[in-house]
């Protein structure tokens, strides 16, 4: 069985042309773990990018919570990810979401409540607030368009009414709240 | 000596060098001692070595200093607020070995533990630097390409320097520890002209990622202990790693802190985030590729560092200021390398400029 195992894995691999290093990390997980994953590679379709980081995430993540690999690949979260429904490459992206959620619990969490605040503005069409990318600053990006006066002084009257809203997602980005 | 080392190489114009003849008598038996004639290849990383970086730190290498010994601190730079901390290279590279370490790249090439035979020759320099600076107080430290402390036992080099910095009157030096090697510390009187910092951690980051130093318990009674012998003592939280218990384990860090050494007593405290180029972290996951507290909520920031992503890492920020204000340190509280805004998100204000935060840093407290 594990020599099957390892011998379809170095076959998908070498079709794939996976770096030798991912291979590695790859059998270097226990024999369930890894056939476990050789099953969702295939299922998926995975791509080498998503394979090679589906391995890093996967380490990060058993390392992070003291957990085997075997038991994230089990887990609700990256179960439901997968029986999602769609195209195979569509559930391959969920299946990565759902591993960088549980990757970066808290990172997902406030930035999730953070675009969850973005939408309850109810921005028209020319307005467009940004927050940084994966919250890697403090910065909040503000984008307005007009090719009118009227939409220039309507998109500078909506900022106006939302800028205490603003003001507190800008002091949630600089920690304002416990994380 | 609490370090282990495989070698000690000597350079042949060094070998009769005060410092070569203390090594020589404190090194023991069982360590070989080579002498050759150029050793600067030796310090070269050893490739055929599984880790290189580590085996450098077990590789001695007495040497004479070929360029200056005092230049601006490394981690300088204009998007940063800055503390004019000016550095003299001593040593290269440090027998402790931590995780998060930004030597693993900065000596990537370079890992052999060089210590430098004619360091008499930068209180030269360190005059020449002190005439030029008439009028301005500057903060001198050992402690940046290595522990200040870490090696003491077997060079002795903190004796004459604290000799050395007692007998200045507008320059103060640093020693930067992780380490309880205080025993020569004791022997001198500093005249107040030498400060001691120690950069403290969580006991769960010490017995993760800080291999080789002295538990942060023990780092905190040899601060007691060199307090009460007339140095002056500060404190580096530096780097904070985010982690989930991170909140109450710095808490309770500095609750011991405080609870051994008065507030008043201290000059200055600085905090700083873990952070990590990336070649730097593809390092650490190399080397530790089992340490938890490397693999934290890191990204990539602006600055082409990985760091706790910003609310997490500045909201720990006010809530340790917030904690050591209410202790009642009244002393400088300074960041290490964040940009201005988080800065003023921390405390409230822009910073001031390098230069007055280091002269802050070193006005008589306590």
């Amino acid at each position: 069985m594990s020599a099957e195992t390892e011998a379809a894995i170095r076959r998908w691999a070498a079709a794939k042309h996976l770096p030798g290093p991912a291979l590695a990390r790859w059998l270097a997980l226990d024999e369930a773990a890894r056939a476990a994953l050789l099953a969702l590679a295939q299922e998926l379709w995975l791509r080498t990018a998503q394979l090679a980081k589906t391995l890093e995430l996967l380490d990060e993540i058993a390392l992070r919570e003291g957990r085997n690999t075997l038991s994230i690949l089990e887990s609700e979260t990256i179960k439901n990810a997968i029986a999602s429904g769609g195209s195979a490459p569509a559930r391959a992206s969920r299946m990565l979401e759902a591993l960088r959620m549980l990757r970066f619990p808290r990172l997902t969490r406030l930035r999730s409540e953070l675009e969850s605040d973005l939408r309850a503005l109810g921005l028209p069409a020319g307005l467009r607030v940004r927050l940084p990318r994966e919250l890697a600053s403090d910065e909040l990006t503000l984008e307005l368009r007009a090719t009118t006066r009227a939409e220039l002084e309507a998109g500078l009257r909506t900022l106006q009414r939302i800028g205490p809203d603003l003001a507190r997602i800008i002091e949630r980005l600089g920690g304002d709240d416990e994380v | 000596m609490k370090f282990e080392l495989d070698a000690i190489l000597v350079e042949e114009a060094c070998c009769e060098s005060a410092l070569a003849r203390r090594i020589r008598a404190r090194a023991g038996a069982t360590i070989a001692i080579s002498y050759v004639d150029d050793p600067r290849t030796f310090a070269f990383a050893d490739r055929s070595a599984s880790d290189a970086f580590g085996a450098g730190k077990r590789r001695l290498i007495v040497s004479r200093k070929r360029g200056g010994f005092v230049v601006a601190c490394p981690a300088a730079s204009s998007k940063f607020a800055c503390c004019g901390y000016l550095v003299m290279n001593l040593a290269s590279n440090c027998p402790m070995d931590c995780s998060y370490c930004f030597l693993q790249e900065h000596l990537a090439d370079n890992p052999g533990f060089q210590v430098y035979a004619n360091y008499a020759e930068a209180f030269d320099e360190l005059e020449r630097t002190s005439r030029a600076a008439a009028g301005r107080s500057l903060r001198i430290g050992t402690g940046e390409l290595a522990d200040s402390l870490a090696f003491d036992s077997l060079t002795g080099i903190s004796l004459e320097l604290v000799e050395f910095f007692a007998r200045q009157s507008n320059l103060v030096l640093e020693l930067k520890t992780k380490t309880d090697e205080i025993d020569n510390l004791m022997r001198v009187d500093s005249r107040g002209r030498t400060l001691v910092s120690w950069t403290l951690s969580p006991d769960a980051v010490f017995r993760a990622s800080e291999r080789g130093t002295a538990a942060p318990a023990n780092r905190i009674a040899a601060a007691r202990r060199v307090l009460e012998a007339g140095y002056r003592v500060a404190f580096h939280l530096d780097p904070i790693i985010a982690y989930p218990d991170a909140p109450a384990d710095y808490a309770a860090l500095l609750e011991a802190l405080f609870d051994a050494i008065a507030p008043e007593k201290i000059s200055f405290m600085s905090l700083g985030g873990l952070r990590m180029t990336p070649a730097l972290r593809r390092i650490v996951r190399r080397r530790f590729p089992a340490d938890p507290m490397m693999v934290g909520e890191d990204v990539l920031s602006p600055d082409g560092r990985f760091r706790a992503f910003t609310p997490l890492r500045v909201g720990l920020y006010r809530a340790l200021h917030d904690r050591i204000r209410r202790a009642g340190l009244a002393a400088p509280l300074y960041l290490c390398m964040e940009p201005a805004s988080v800065h003023e998100r921390v405390f409230g204000s822009r910073p001031v400029s390098p230069g007055a935060i280091g002269e802050g840093l070193l006005q008589e407290r306590g």
